[in-house]
């Protein structure tokens, strides 16, 4: 198998004409991974983007000294973009969940690639921008659920404060009327 | 809807050439973006989109300010923005419905570009497209960053420490030389 073919198992590549393929070919590197082996390292400085050709990868991330399971993409996934444009430390760590075959793009190849104004650019950039657009909507609906999770904790905390104080004015009603009633002798 | 073109009237290409992404860009590139861009003008508080429509424009912000709100959170504000700033990047590139409501926070002018007219472009002027799409991808890659860190901060990460402010004026110690000899043997003694 081809990198060619390996880069049309990529949606935003796929209807690449072949003189494109071939540039694109010429500057990934491809690699074959086993289950477990890590991709990318949480908090590694970034040089590369990833195209998952096949299986499928889990993002993980430690927060708050927890280790956390963010996602699993599938083939076709392009992974580790904003470290082609920021350069910042890995966001997370992303480790092969099934044997898989990805194909690497350092960040010096995507520049010359844009610089060049070739359609292979425009593709690869395009399906960046649409892998940081996914990225961002999953980080939305995170927040959004953790900041519900957050707000649902502290209701239920007034609730419960809530029920103490009831259960403690019953206790005293309890105790009101609970008492034996005292018979006085006639 | 503006009309086509305005933005080159306008003197687009000049906002254009302030933006970092569009440095890069020849003259006739900026000229080919600010020709496709629609101008629309903005009255204070009217709506620009609204969540749960489909989005198929991105605009690019040239006058004013617009903010940003989510309906399901009573309508709490999210963030504003200002000249030079994207708004519907999202959507325009992976289409999906609006994320959030925008309205114009004063009057305000913006430059439209939807999906078919990028698409247009990708074609008659690459260097322009690109210049737009790494605008996107800038956008998007800094606001995920910033959710990253509030992730973190939910789920209880201490927050990034600020760089240290210089110590507030600390008991200040005693001076040398002879005064200084002097208030430090008085110090000893006790």
């Amino acid at each position: 198998m081809s990198i060619e073919d390996d880069l049309r198992r990529i949606p935003a590549l796929r209807d690449l004409p072949e003189p494109e393929l071939a540039v694109l070919a010429f500057v990934v590197s491809r690699r074959d991974a086993s289950a477990g082996e890590v991709l990318i390292q949480q908090g590694a400085p970034s040089r590369s983007c990833f195209f998952l050709v096949r299986g499928e990868v889990e993002v993980r991330k430690t927060i708050a000294g927890s280790p956390r399971l963010l996602n699993t993409l599938d083939e076709g996934t392009t992974f580790g973009q904003i470290g082609l444009v920021d350069g910042g430390p890995r966001s997370a760590s992303v480790v092969a969940r099934t044997p898989v075959v990805v194909l690497e793009l350092r960040r010096a190849d995507y520049d010359n690639l844009l610089s060049s104004g070739r359609l292979a650019g425009l593709r690869v950039q395009e399906a960046v921008a649409r892998a940081a657009i996914r990225q961002l909507r999953t980080a939305t609906h995170r927040l959004a659920l953790l900041e519900a999770r957050n707000q649902a904790r502290e209701l239920e905390n007034v609730r419960h404060g809530l029920c103490d104080w009831d259960v403690d004015v019953l206790k005293v009603e309890v105790v009101k009327t609970g008492l034996p009633k005292v018979r006085y002798p006639r | 809807m503006g009309k086509p073109g305005a933005a080159a009237a306008e003197g687009g290409a000049d906002l254009l050439a302030a933006f970092q992404a569009f440095k890069a860009l020849g003259a006739a590139d900026r000229i080919a973006l600010s020709r496709v861009l629609r101008v629309r003008k903005l009255s204070a508080k009217q709506a620009l989109f609204q969540e749960g429509q489909p989005g198929e424009s991105m605009f690019i912000i040239a006058e004013g300010s617009l903010r940003a709100r989510a309906e399901g959170d009573a309508g709490k504000p999210l963030r504003d923005m200002g000249p030079g700033e994207l708004v519907g990047e999202m959507t325009c590139i992976d289409p999906a419905p609006r994320s959030v409501t925008v309205h114009a926070v004063s009057t305000a002018t913006v430059y439209e570009l939807d999906r078919a007219t990028l698409e247009r472009l990708r074609h008659d002027a690459p260097r322009a497209a690109q210049g737009v799409t790494e605008l996107v991808i800038r956008t998007v890659t800094t606001r995920l960053r910033e959710l990253d860190r509030r992730i973190a901060v939910t789920l209880g990460e201490p927050e990034a420490t600020p760089p240290k402010p210089a110590p507030a004026a600390a008991p200040e110690a005693p001076k040398a030389g002879a005064l200084g000899r002097l208030v430090g043997w008085l110090r000893g003694s006790e």
